[in-house]
């Protein structure tokens, strides 16, 4: 009787968010398949058969290199000036603060061409910076320093962010006890901050190091050579057609699921949602 | 039987208020902790002053009365506008000198609000966080310290792996690692489940007498506070009400405030008839609507006959009997009974004496079953001397 009773209670609302269920379901599974169904296609579609000769390109593998190369520099060097920036942005409060807050959502809404044009103004050969640079033979542009430059310009934005909001969701008890134990500022980032922080600057690095690795618009006006994989495909692409990029689509794909797979392991290991 | 056994009692508690303010010893004045402290906020200001002891000293308001800021002074974690702060001879800050002790180099242990341990190291690292030494002296000096707070075999876990109390334990150990001059409690027992926070509060002062640390401890709970302090300042809006030994803000309250704070909430208002020196003290006889009340009060405060004054009514003091009477006897008054309020293991039985005096008695249920008390009943109350206090600050009412 008693059991009836509350089956029946449980049921109603049940239903009633069945139907908002289904409707949800249905809404997502769209966009999901949209997602899906074209790299499903794409695998299918492959000309495998030529695969082996496109593949055997070297500069194909050039390409990967670089990208490879300048992703993982760029990130490096985000993360040693990016973290610290995150971490005063996080603690300290100073005039014009805010404005430097929405300043570095800015390479986040730029179009990445106009970020590369940007760059391009002030690093390229007739530029304040570059134009001295070049004149002493260290060219910015069409350099892999200018592919790390404009890099950084665009994935900084998701390093900082991510590890500035993870600096902020540690509770500021923690330096507070730690300060009292008679532990100095310096004590505080290393001992307290920067280890509770890890798992937000973690997935930021790899967001940011994502965001390098496919970075096109920014490069391909500030570094059009040497090629990154994103601007060989598109230069395979427009040269030669869709057949002549389509093995190089397929190096840049298993280059991703590598790092999904990647994340999914480090998610794992540390225990926490990482993206 | 049972009403001489109560009597005892009685005798005994009232040798205990003849000795006031025991815990401010003048040979303990060199290790006195003061502060003096004002900061202000948007819509609050905190404005502190108090003097108090070595010992355990409870800072004890209602919530938003300042008590979590005044600890956070103390260890240095807040700004003030101006302020003074000494442990002794330890000055830690002195607005006028310009002088500021950071939180690091004051030596004090800080157990905020449920406990704030490292979540990402494990209960060895979290003692060890504080301490100086390296190697294997740091090693020993965190086996004693788990050893002095009963962790042993649990040096590895996460504190997400702790129950509650040995949360507080870990944090305690970590305070006590830097050898504090004064351990800060913010809250230590709000964290707890209802049935171990009784435990702990034992545990707690046991903790204390084991490593005899200056220790303040901040509380909202009255009955918590009776059972730590050694000394109670009492808080409200930012300010202190009383400062004083727990005997002397729980049984005598400086003014209807901290009456109301403490629980004591029976007020009846009358009339000084008649002051009687005796030894040290004087026997006071009021008149409140009718019925006379003898009281006790210190020499020190200065009051005279035909003073209207406000008392409040220790209601532990009082005592119910069945049976009319005609007022024969000193202290004994007929009263019935209103309500009957149960609260728990006792019931709250308000006793009506005349039309505007009652007042709410705890009675155990046994002795409210032997009596057959209930609504309607006529009853006897005894109040005693002991059970009326005279407020300092009605005193003042005919000036």
């Amino acid at each position: 009787m008693l059991n009836t009773n509350i089956l029946s209670r449980v049921t109603v609302p049940r239903r009633s968010a069945g139907n908002a269920g289904i409707v949800l379901t249905l809404l997502g599974a769209c966009i999901a398949l949209y997602i899906i169904v074209p790299l499903l296609y794409f695998l299918w579609d492959l000309p495998w058969s030529s695969l082996s000769s496109a593949l055997s390109d070297p500069e194909a593998w050039q390409a990967l290199e670089t990208s490879l190369m300048s992703a993982s520099i760029a990130t490096v060097l985000i993360g040693l000036f990016g973290i610290p920036l995150a971490y005063v942005l996080a603690r300290y409060s100073f005039p014009g603060k805010e404005l430097l807050n929405l300043a570095i959502y800015l390479p986040i809404v730029f179009p990445p061409v106009v970020s590369g044009i940007v760059l391009l103004v002030l690093y390229g050969p007739y530029g304040p910076i570059g134009g001295p640079l070049t004149a002493i033979g260290l060219e910015l542009d069409d350099t892999l320093t200018g592919i790390i430059l404009a890099q950084i310009f665009v994935a900084a934005p998701f390093v900082i962010v991510a590890a500035r909001s993870a600096f902020e969701t540690i509770d500021p008890r923690l330096e507070q006890v730690a300060a009292t134990l008679g532990e100095g500022r310096w004590g505080l980032f290393w001992r307290v901050s920067l280890p509770l922080a890890r798992g937000g600057i973690i997935a930021g690095l790899i967001l940011g190091w994502l965001r390098a690795l496919g970075e096109f618009g920014a490069t391909v006006v500030m570094a059009y050579h040497p090629y990154t994989l994103p601007v060989y495909i598109y230069v395979q692409l427009t040269g030669i057609g869709v057949v002549g990029a389509l093995p190089l689509a397929l190096m840049s794909l298993v280059v991703s699921v590598g790092v999904i797979g990647l994340i999914l392991l480090i998610q794992h290991r540390i225990g926490k949602q990482v993206l | 039987m049972i009403h001489s056994r109560t009597k005892n009692v009685l005798e005994q508690e009232e040798s205990d208020t003849m000795n006031p303010s025991h815990a401010i010893a003048p040979s303990e004045t060199t290790e006195m902790l003061t502060i003096r402290a004002v900061r202000h906020f948007p819509g609050f200001t905190l404005n502190i002053d108090f003097t108090v002891p070595p010992g355990l000293t409870v800072l004890f308001g209602p919530s938003g009365s300042g008590k979590s800021l005044t600890l956070q002074a103390l260890a240095g974690l807040c700004q003030l506008d101006s302020a003074h702060i000494a442990l002794g001879h330890r000055l830690w800050h002195d607005s006028e000198k310009r002088f500021f002790l950071p939180p690091q180099q004051r030596r004090v242990g800080y157990v905020p609000q449920s406990y704030a341990l490292f979540p990402h190291l494990n209960v060895a690292q979290n003692i060890a966080f504080g301490l100086k030494l390296r190697g294997q002296q740091a090693r020993q000096r965190v086996a004693e310290l788990i050893n002095l707070v009963h962790l042993d075999g649990l040096e590895h876990l996460r504190p997400a792996q702790l129950s509650g109390g040995q949360q507080q334990r870990v944090a305690l150990a970590r305070a006590l690692a830097t050898e504090p001059h004064l351990l800060l409690l913010d809250e230590p027992l709000s964290a707890l489940d209802a049935a171990v926070r009784e435990t702990l509060r034992e545990e707690l002062r046991a903790f204390y007498e084991r490593v005899r640390v200056p220790m303040v401890l901040v509380t909202h709970d009255a009955q918590e506070a009776h059972m730590l302090a050694d000394t109670v300042v009492v808080l409200q809006h930012g300010r202190v009400l009383q400062t004083g030994s727990t005997e002397q803000v729980f049984r005598s309250p400086g003014t209807e405030q901290v009456a109301d704070l403490v629980g004591m909430h029976t007020r009846w208002h009358g009339t000084i008839e008649s002051i009687e020196q005796v030894g040290t003290h004087r026997e006071i006889t009021l008149n409140i609507e009718g019925l006379r009340l003898k009281a006790r009060q210190t020499a020190d405060i200065a009051s005279m006959v035909g003073q209207s004054v406000t008392v409040g009514i220790r209601t532990d003091e009082l005592q119910i009997d069945l049976g009319k009477s005609a007022e024969q006897q000193q202290g004994i008054f007929s009263g019935r009974i209103g309500t009957i309020r149960e609260r728990g293991i006792f019931s709250l039985v308000t006793v009506h004496l005349s039309p505007n005096m009652q007042v709410d008695i705890p009675v155990m249920r046994w002795q409210q079953r032997s009596l057959a008390l209930s609504e309607g009943t006529e009853v006897m109350l005894h109040i005693p001397r002991e059970a009326v206090h005279l407020f300092a600050d009605a005193h003042n009412s005919l000036k």
